[in-house]
């Protein structure tokens, strides 16, 4: 397990990295989690605490959505998935993230 | 799009649900977050633990639940809300529990919120206030200025523009006059009128309601002359008489025909009811010449005020060219209408005073804040244990700031309260000094309500943030680890700081403070030292031939004997009516005498002593003292020999005597007056009077009401004053619209009436009887302020005297004016206004209500009527039920007998 960055960087990279485990397919909070951490090989954990949150904020901001499904053993599970405009904006957060950790690197290797 | 639509409407019906329905959304979240938990008890258990350890580990995983709740809770769009009410709740809890703390801070905050709420109000309505009109915001004055002040002898100047300004449109002139509206059996009284162009109407775009409006045509000369009527008059002249159009009326003795009515509400261009054609053929041909008038227009489409104003002072730089000896100094100025008469000064004199209010809300509310500070350290580990549940620091602050909250708004209710009860006494006074400009709405509106609130949320920004601030941060973390013991008042040095301040500033504040509720309270008990309710006061005017001050010293020299004329015909007139003991004429309002200084230089003094003296002096006729039965102490009263030309004469009261004379002898000392530049009184101030008499003080100072036993009030004295003199050279109007050097007469009714005659309800009657309106009653002191107003004592009349009727002519009573459909209600001081008894014209109220002044710009002054003193008959003053038998026959239509 890393240490993992500050808040304030994970807070914004934790709804991108969420919008990115429901690009795949619709998924419960546990198992956003469950994917986040296998995305990361294993290295990041992420809190309940900052998860549901997260999870909120994104539901408020319209780019997921949820529905109450049932699952394989039948129960009543909240499900969340991506909406249209929740595609965009990951296309867009991750453009910038992107753009970011270029530019980070180019700073931390310029002699 | 319409897939984005509906999930628009799917994401706000969620954001509501939470808010609406949030036992459902939490019922959700637990079944959520107990799923994740039991898949982490399930993971546990498959990866070889036992039940129980899988359970430990799975809830040592997840962590608090409360806290992951609360999380979630914050992070929804109405968060906020979803605690509010339990805040609520426990604010008002708290409230309760500190009753102490919540009746001090919160009558503070009221207090200071009223402050705050009357200062906007006031600004609000004078800085902010537009023309009721469409457009009304982009109607404008066009004005010149000189070094010494606004120049409204442009005639001139108004052709030009009206010629030739592109980016103003529909310029117009008014001019401005009072006259006696008479109607062929419809009674007659005093108006408001105007003469005004016709693109005054096209202003508004408001078509008339009968009729038709003032046309281009109509000021030209030699058109037939008409007068377009307000609605109000229309009413109450015209009985709503649907065929008013072509009646004919007289204005004075000029004749016209009713060409229009217009619709309720139409008052420009200030607050006028009737309007009659401004002649453009009388522009001169030379600039400074003509009669005195003000100049309106629109901005043209597409233009602005800056480019108006640069066109404007284009016109004006030719001008100064073209006219060099009489342009040289003057400069042609741009504004919005109803920002007329106000200057820079006037917007800063509000910020300072805004921001003083503000300062003060500040002040309370720190010292509420130490309070609440003291409090919320005792409850520290009360917070402690909310914060461990999981509460975050925001939502303490937030409790703790819904507790403030709670209180500032109670208190911001109560102040809005006390606010609106101020601005309804104050729209009543205001009312006494003439009505305001029609555009302007002194009262509570929905922008000083918001004002109000946000100093109630600033003030609970002060007092709850604060300390919870404080509260949640490093002291929030030693109760934790103190376990349960209380940390103790630690004030820091911010806190120090503040108090320091504020106790500095309340100091400072409050002998003032305390001197002026003084003052206040004082003015407010203090009663007239004479029989009030047997005196009634009036105030004469006359119609000038026009508007304006055209016609130089000479003109006001032969008004001013005209205006004795009538004086000595009105003084007859009622010395004759049996119910009358007694007339007589003061210049100023006896309540209104003038404030100066007096310099006695044989008086021996203390190197430190001042030299000057204040006092307020009175100009009066010679029998003032009998008819006010007032002795003379010692020395004389007034003598015929004291009205001539040179004359020195004057009496002093007692209070004179001992506040200024230190109780020394009075009769024969000399002294000189001064009185301040704005209230030029006519009284020379190089000359050397000389007391010749000491009278009591009940004419005007007032014993403490309190029981102090000693004159509170500044000493006075009084000078003879001649009837119909014609004013100084440097005389000015007054602020109460009384020409300095005019006369007023004050009267008291006989007193041999049956008992049986008594007023309407044994307190008021009005006598109405040609162009002479009186009332009777016992006033209130309306605008008491540093002394007792004689005048406001007792009741007010209005006269309003035809100058080309000098043996009156006798119309017929005015008939009673319908109550108008008043922008303001009337702030009653007990019982209501009888609308079945006849009103006082002037002021639209009934016999309950005082009496309001007119500021007419002419020769006036008030008049009382009294019983006949010592020197005069001697008659028992009673109480003036005569006249209340009079005023029921004048009433009903019956004859009159005695004045007019």
């Amino acid at each position: 397990m890393v240490p993992l960055p500050p808040n304030d960087i994970l807070r914004g990279t934790l709804d991108l990295l969420i919008l990115k485990a429901l690009s795949l397919e619709p998924m419960h909070g546990w198992a956003i989690g469950r994917r986040l951490e296998q995305m990361s090989g294993a290295t990041m954990r992420v809190g309940q605490g900052s998860l549901y949150p997260a999870i909120q904020r994104l539901v408020e901001k319209g780019w997921i959505e949820s529905d109450w499904r049932p699952n394989e053993q039948n129960r009543k599970v909240k499900y969340y998935m991506l909406t249209p405009s929740g595609q965009r904006a990951l296309g867009e957060e991750a453009a910038s993230w992107q753009r970011y950790v270029d530019m980070v690197h180019v700073m931390l290797h310029t002699t | 799009m319409r897939g984005a639509g509906i999930r628009w409407i799917t994401l706000w019906r969620n954001r509501l649900r939470a808010v609406l329905n949030r036992d459902a959304v939490e019922s959700e979240l637990d079944d959520e977050l107990a799923y994740h938990l039991e898949l982490e008890i399930e993971e546990n258990l498959r990866s070889g633990m036992p039940l129980a350890e899988a359970r430990r580990q799975a809830r040592i995983a997840f962590g608090g639940m409360e806290k992951h709740k609360e999380g979630v809770r914050d992070a929804r769009t109405f968060g906020w809300l979803t605690g509010a009410a339990l805040d609520l709740k426990l604010a008002w809890r708290l409230l309760i529990k500190s009753p102490g703390m919540t009746v001090v801070g919160g009558l503070g905050i009221a207090v200071a919120v009223a402050i705050g709420t009357l200062f906007f109000s006031v600004q609000d309505m004078i800085l902010h206030s537009t023309l009721p009109f469409e457009e009304g915001e982009r109607v404008v004055a066009l004005e010149v200025h000189a070094d010494t002040g606004l120049e409204r002898r442009i005639l001139y100047e108004f052709a030009l523009w009206r010629q030739e300004l592109t980016s103003v449109e529909e310029i117009g002139a008014w001019r401005p006059a009072t006259r006696t509206l008479v109607v062929a059996g419809g009674g007659a009284g005093p108006v408001q009128m105007v003469e005004m162009s016709a693109s005054g109407f096209r202003l508004a775009r408001l078509p008339a309601r009968l009729g038709r409006t003032v046309l281009e045509e109509d000021e030209l000369g030699g058109a037939p002359a008409g007068a377009v009527i307000s609605s109000g008059v229309w009413r109450t002249y015209f009985s709503g008489d649907p065929d008013v159009v072509g009646r004919e009326i007289r204005l004075g003795t000029v004749p016209y025909t009713v060409v229009g009515v217009m619709p309720q509400g139409f008052a420009f261009p200030v607050n006028h009811e009737l309007w009659v054609p401004l002649r453009t053929d009388r522009t001169p041909a030379a600039p400074r010449a003509g009669p005195l008038v003000s100049v309106f227009g629109r901005l043209a489409p597409g233009a602005t005020m800056e480019s108006a104003a640069a066109e404007l002072a284009t016109l004006g730089q030719r001008m100064t060219a073209a006219y060099a000896g009489t342009h040289a100094r003057l400069r042609p100025r741009l504004l919005p209408y109803t920002k007329q008469g106000l200057d820079a000064r006037v917007t800063i004199v509000f910020g300072v005073a805004q921001t003083l209010t503000i300062l003060l809300l500040v002040v309370i509310c720190v010292n509420i804040a130490v309070l609440v500070h003291a409090r919320t350290t005792a409850r520290t580990g009360e917070i402690a244990v909310r914060s461990a549940l999981g509460a975050s620091r925001l939502r303490i602050i937030g409790q703790l700031f819904a507790e403030a909250l709670a209180l500032t708004l109670g208190a911001a209710l109560a102040g809005l309260a006390i606010a609106a009860v101020v601005l309804e006494v104050a729209a009543n006074a205001l009312e006494e000094q003439g009505p305001l400009s029609f555009w302007m709405q002194l009262g509570l509106s929905p922008a000083a309500v918001l004002y109000a609130l946000a100093l109630a949320v600033a003030g609970a920004a002060i007092v709850g943030v604060i300390p919870a601030l404080k509260a949640t941060g490093r002291q929030l973390r030693s109760g934790i680890d103190g376990s349960g013991r209380t940390a103790g008042l630690r004030l820091g040095r911010i806190w120090t700081v503040q108090i320091v301040v504020q106790v500095a500033i309340a100091s400072a504040i409050f002998p003032a403070a305390t001197f002026g509720a003084w003052e206040f309270f004082q003015s407010g008990l203090t009663r007239p030292q004479f029989p009030a309710a047997e005196f009634l006061t009036g105030r004469l005017d006359m119609e000038t031939e026009a508007a304006g001050n055209e016609g130089g010293r000479a003109a006001e020299v032969e008004r001013a004997a005209r205006f004795d004329d009538r004086v000595r015909e009105l003084t007859t007139r009622l010395e004759a009516d049996p119910s009358v003991a007694h007339v007589t004429f003061a210049k100023q309002s006896v309540g209104n005498s003038l404030p100066g200084t007096v310099v006695i230089e044989d008086l021996p003094r203390a190197p430190d002593e001042p030299r000057t003296s204040a006092v307020r002096a009175l100009e009066v006729d010679l029998d003032v003292f009998e008819g006010f039965g007032i002795p003379v102490l010692e020395g004389q009263g007034f003598r015929p020999g004291d009205l001539a030309e040179g004359a020195t004469a004057v009496v002093v009261n007692r209070a004179f005597v001992e506040d200024v004379l230190g109780g020394r002898n009075a009769v024969g000392r000399e002294m000189r007056y001064t009185a301040p530049p704005r209230l030029s009184t006519g009284v020379d101030t190089l000359r050397r009077y000389q007391i010749v008499g000491v009278v009591g003080n009940q004419l005007v100072v007032s014993e403490d009401p309190l029981g102090g036993g000693r004159p509170r009030l500044p000493p006075d004295y009084a000078r003879p004053a001649r009837v119909g003199e014609p004013p100084r050279a440097d005389a000015r109007p007054s602020a109460g619209g009384i020409r300095a050097s005019v006369p007023g007469a004050h009267g008291r009714p006989r007193s041999h009436a049956p008992a049986s005659r008594g007023p309407p309800h044994g307190r008021r009657a009005t006598v109405e009887a040609a162009h002479l309106q009186l009332q009777w009653g016992r006033h209130r002191h309306r605008h008491a302020k540093r002394r007792p107003p004689l005048g406001c004592g007792y009741p007010r009349a209005h006269v309003l005297h035809d100058h080309a009727s000098p043996q009156g002519d006798r119309h017929s009573p005015r008939p009673r004016r319908p109550p108008r459909p008043a922008p303001r209600r009337y702030f009653l001081p007990r019982g209501g206004p009888d609308r079945s008894r006849p009103r006082c014209r002037p002021c639209r109220r009934g016999p309950d209500q005082p009496h309001r002044g007119k500021p007419y710009w002419r020769a006036g002054g008030d008049f009382h009527v009294g019983p006949r003193g010592p020197h005069g008959g001697g008659r028992t003053p009673r109480r003036p039920r005569a006249c209340a038998a009079r005023a029921a026959r004048s009433a009903d239509g019956g004859p009159t007998d005695g004045v007019g």
